[in-house]
């Protein structure tokens, strides 16, 4: 079943063309990563990010990330017009998935989160541990066991 | 009257509703409230009242921009009065419209009574390709007037609620009522004159424009006309289809993005194209459920990242999937869908059914150039533009000389290339005032450079087929 017949793209697609980061790159830092896989005519990733670690090729390429460079501040995840960025990895003892929210109720520190993987299913709770805002788009990082760092993108603040 | 608590949004995501004091009309004899700035329409349904038709069957309005006749009521004596054009104000009189045909012509414009206005750039319609057009062509200095039949201009532009994609340097990441805002801000401190409530029904031959302003006609003469009138959303043909609570995608964008008002309460989505994945985001964003986005075709229409924003809250998206029927006593009960086969054809015995209250329609939007088919411009049906649309040049010049076209009304696209071509179409505008001066064709090119950057994507193959099609040769050039 292709990603245009379910509607997103699935890890193993996503690794395909190169979306996903190696392992070892996780256990370190939190990073961006991209579900950005069609030609959209946008950089607006490549132009906020602070550390210039995202590259558009000319206004449609795909966003390929400086991984080395990124310092996981999440400044992509709130300003991508198509939510398509997102913080992933390990921040102090914890792994956090770091995500664009635009519903009610909104996201506060503390707080807990029902996690929601591609598809809208449920994967468990986690702790909302910090909460910017990017233009009305709330970037939510969120506590997730080490094995769902690849499968949570969506949340539902309780 | 709890009801009116229920339906008016008091906290959004990402809208801030903040409403002036409530403002008393009368519908029918009762009395209702609205607010500052709402059209009576949107009042009238958020007191729950969603039909507009004297006798037979319920029938709900439509598109919410002022075409398809589904919310015309009378108005403090005035027939046929598109009530989503008409703004709350205290003591209105609304009454559903006793003869359901239009009345005979009461009166006749006494002579030399109209208002005369002449101007160097007349642009007709005030959404993103309008404004973009006048903000080019008043820099270079020239009188622009800009006509807008609606009580606030910016077009669609200021229901649209998400992020726009595109360049950094350009509009790229921020909302669309926050570029609308911009664009008429510049537009206002350049000193370009935008005239609201004042639709331009018609040309003449001897060279001058008539618009219905107010309480008052105006004749417009311009020395070049740029016709930015945007596009209208298509309907379906199914029974029950004229059931209040079926309506365009834009019409429910402009319930609850621009009033406040939640259009229902769950709704069914048809067509997965760009427009129904973001309406049907939007729907959720405004405390209303989607039960499915239905999708005719074998895949999904619109970018994956939107589809993305849906499905990761669940929302299914049946693809080889469309409406069969709406059933409902006043108003939507229930959508029935079916799965469909190659030839597009409902599969027997695959229906299913959605309680909903809501079915929105984001099957396509269709350009709307009538004002230039009637000025006699060379048109032709383009079916990868959307529909009927003028042959015009690189410079966005129809056939007529002085004459232009942007945004939606060219074909359809979207916002990005709809502010691109009318900066094209502004500066062409100037030039066939001023003169080619070498700092105005550097401006047209640098518009035209960023126009083809912008249809640098998959979905623009069809576009640039289209915009082949109704190219014309070096017409003035």
């Amino acid at each position: 079943m292709s990603y245009r017949l379910r509607g997103y793209a699935t890890v193993e697609e996503l690794r395909d063309a190169g979306f996903i980061p190696p392992e070892e790159l996780v256990e370190s830092k939190a990073i961006a990563v991209s579900e950005c896989i069609e030609m959209i005519p946008c950089n607006v990733c490549q132009s906020v990010c602070p550390v210039k670690a995202i590259r558009v090729e000319g206004l449609s390429g795909r966003p390929r990330i400086d991984w080395d460079r990124c310092t996981g501040c999440g400044v992509c995840v709130g300003s991508c017009p198509g939510q398509a960025m997102f913080m992933v990895g390990r921040a102090g003892n914890d792994y956090i998935v770091g995500l664009p929210y635009e519903f009610l109720p909104r996201a506060e520190k503390g707080k807990r989160a029902v996690l929601m993987g591609r598809d809208g299913r449920e994967l468990g709770e986690g702790e909302i541990t910090r909460v910017f805002e990017i233009n009305k788009t709330q970037v939510v990082f969120v506590k997730v066991p080490r094995d769902l760092i690849w499968e949570v993108r969506s949340i539902r603040v309780k | 009257m709890s009801d009116i608590l229920a339906v008016r949004i008091r906290e959004h995501p990402i809208l801030d509703f903040t409403r002036g004091p409530p403002l008393k009309f009368t519908f029918n004899g009762n009395i209702l409230e609205g607010y500052p700035n709402e059209s009576v329409l949107a009042a009238l349904w958020a007191n729950g009242i969603k039909s507009l038709k004297k006798g037979g069957p319920p029938q709900g309005p439509f598109c919410q921009i002022g075409y398809c006749s589904g919310c015309m009521a009378r108005v403090n004596g005035r027939p046929r009065v598109r009530t989503c054009l008409e703004p709350v104000s205290e003591g209105l009189i609304v009454e559903i419209e006793e003869e359901p045909l239009p009345p005979k012509v009461t009166h006749e414009a006494e002579e030399g009574k109209a208002e005369i206005i002449e101007t160097d750039v007349m642009v007709v319609g005030s959404g993103p390709a309008g404004i973009s057009a006048a903000i080019a062509a008043r820099g270079e200095g020239l009188r622009v007037d800009v006509f807008e039949r609606h009580f606030r201009p910016g077009g669609q532009l200021v229901k649209q609620t998400h992020k726009f994609f595109g360049s950094g340097k350009l509009f790229g990441g921020q909302r669309g009522f926050q570029i609308a805002r911009r664009l008429i801000q510049d537009a206002n401190s350049l000193g370009v004159r935008i005239h609201t409530r004042a639709p331009v029904i018609g040309w003449f031959k001897e060279g001058f424009f008539a618009v219905a302003a107010q309480d008052r006609l105006v004749l417009v003469k311009p020395r070049t006309v740029i016709v930015s009138t945007g596009a209208v959303e298509r309907f379906l043909p199914f029974p029950g289809n004229t059931l209040p609570g079926v309506m365009g995608a834009g019409a429910a964008q402009t319930l609850m993005n621009e009033y406040g008002v939640k259009p229902g309460n769950r709704a069914v989505v048809v067509g997965a194209g760009n427009v129904g994945l973001i309406v049907a985001y939007q729907l959720l964003q405004a405390g209303v459920e989607v039960a499915a986005v239905v999708e005719v075709m074998k895949e999904i229409g619109g970018w994956l990242v939107h589809a993305a924003k849906l499905r990761r809250r669940g929302i299914p998206i049946l693809t080889s999937h469309t409406v069969v029927r709406a059933e409902g006593k006043n108003s939507v009960e229930r959508v029935i869908v079916s799965q469909v086969n190659d030839k597009f054809e409902p599969i027997p015995g695959t229906e299913k059914a959605f309680e909903a209250d809501l079915l929105l329609l984001a099957v396509g939007l269709t350009p709307e150039a009538r004002l230039l088919a009637e000025m006699g411009a060379r048109m032709v049906w383009t079916s990868e533009l959307g529909g009927y649309v003028p042959y015009r040049n690189k410079y966005m010049e129809t056939s007529i000389p002085g004459v232009f076209v942007a945004g939606d009304a060219s074909g359809i696209e979207e916002a990005t290339t709809a502010i691109l071509t009318g900066r094209i179409a502004g500066y062409s505008a100037a030039i066939n005032i001023l003169g080619p001066r070498d700092e105005l064709l550097r401006k047209r090119e640098e518009a035209m450079r960023e126009l083809e950057a912008a249809r640098m994507t998959p979905f623009s193959t069809k576009v640039l087929k289209g915009v082949g099609k109704v190219m014309l040769s070096e017409l003035q050039a």
